[in-house]
């Protein structure tokens, strides 16, 4: 492409136009060769190249920034029931998780309910205390009544509070197998 | 401030408050005529940082009505040398990476630019659709000129008119550099 580029008395218009076409690289290889000479020691031709390329880089800013405009609300409308269906489906797909998850913990709360071996380690307890009463009753045997010693025979007519007192020495107590605190002697 | 005062304490370089003056009131300029030259943001700000380099070096021997001119004839020969040694030759026939917005240095030059887009978008509005339309396609769209005439269907000068007319339209809108190294 033919630029004026052999006149060196080109007013600031003419310049401005052939250091825009220099930076553009709309010029031919010989015009280019002779502009870039003439750069240089033409002061003013170098200011020129500096004024096309900030007047480009302004004018593809100020472009983009026209495209970069917010979407108009026609478009905004017709895109919204997609993306609700969309957040929708996000929704139930974590309740779905959430159910299943609260399913797993219940099972998983399961594994560390105290398994049978403490029930039974707890009957055993249970018993040897019956036994340190029932020894206590019989080596000091005092006037009971015939009905209450009739009542230590059977597991089923075991006051409550002894009961209760077995049950909090198991939960109370950490070495269950210890001997015995009792000095009722 | 006299000769004496421009030089740094017997060291015979210049004083860095001059250089430091010398780089805010023309180190922008500086910095898009290299572009211009060398067509990379990167290359460009190497070759200002050695241009400023060679100004604390030997910046003691030029005149002060002359470190301007000094500047730019340093940073061509700069860069047409670093074009050499990079073989950049063939890169040159790119072109400026327009919408490298992140050349700007500082949050000064950053209003600066932003107040000349700013500028430049209210004046791109009132040009006439024709020409508005020619500069959407050589610049953002970074058609050539014989690309655009096809397209558009019109003779190559009617476009390279439109163009010209449009940037005469929109550079009134920057800042002169005279005002903006105020």
């Amino acid at each position: 492409m033919k630029m004026q580029t052999t006149d060196n008395q080109l007013n600031t218009g003419d310049l401005d136009w052939l250091a825009f076409c220099y930076v553009a690289n709309e010029l031919s290889a010989d015009e280019q060769a002779s502009f870039e000479s003439r750069l240089a020691d033409d002061q003013t031709a170098c200011e020129a190249v500096a004024r096309a390329v900030e007047l480009v880089q302004a004018v593809a800013l100020a472009e983009t920034c026209d495209r970069e405009r917010p979407i108009p609300a026609s478009i905004t409308r017709r895109t919204t029931w997609p993306r609700r269906l969309a957040w929708m489906s996000v929704g139930a797909s974590a309740a779905l998780v959430l159910v299943a998850a609260a399913l797993g913990w219940q099972s998983i709360s399961g594994w560390f309910a105290p398994p049978p071996a403490d029930r039974g380690r707890l009957a055993e307890v249970w018993s040897q205390t019956r036994d340190e009463v029932r020894q206590i009753v019989y080596t000091e045997p005092l006037d009971l009544p015939p009905v209450m010693e009739a009542d230590f025979s059977s597991e089923e007519s075991l006051p409550s509070w002894i009961t209760a007192a077995v049950f909090n020495q198991a939960a109370s107590a950490p070495e269950l197998d210890g001997p015995s605190t009792h000095d009722e002697s | 401030m006299s000769a004496a005062d421009a030089l740094s304490e017997g060291h015979g370089k210049l004083n860095p408050s001059i250089v430091a003056a010398l780089y805010l009131a023309h180190g922008e300029e500086l910095r898009r005529f290299l572009l211009g030259l060398v067509r990379d943001p990167a290359l460009a700000a190497d070759v200002l940082q050695t241009t400023f380099a060679r100004l604390v070096e030997r910046g003691h021997e030029t005149r002060e009505e002359t470190r301007k001119a000094w500047l730019f004839r340093v940073a061509y020969h700069e860069a047409m040398a670093v074009r050499r040694r990079e073989a950049v030759g063939d890169k040159v026939v790119r072109e400026v990476a327009w919408q490298a917005n992140g050349d700007v240095t500082t949050a000064e030059d950053r209003l600066v630019r932003f107040e000349a887009v700013q500028s430049v978008q209210a004046e791109l509005a009132n040009l006439r659709p024709a020409e508005r339309q020619i500069v959407r396609m050589r610049i953002y769209e970074e058609k050539s000129f014989a690309v655009i005439a096809k397209e558009l269907n019109i003779p190559l000068g009617t476009a390279l008119a439109r163009m010209r007319t449009a940037l005469m339209k929109l550079r009134k809108r920057l800042p002169r550099p005279d005002e903006e190294s105020k």
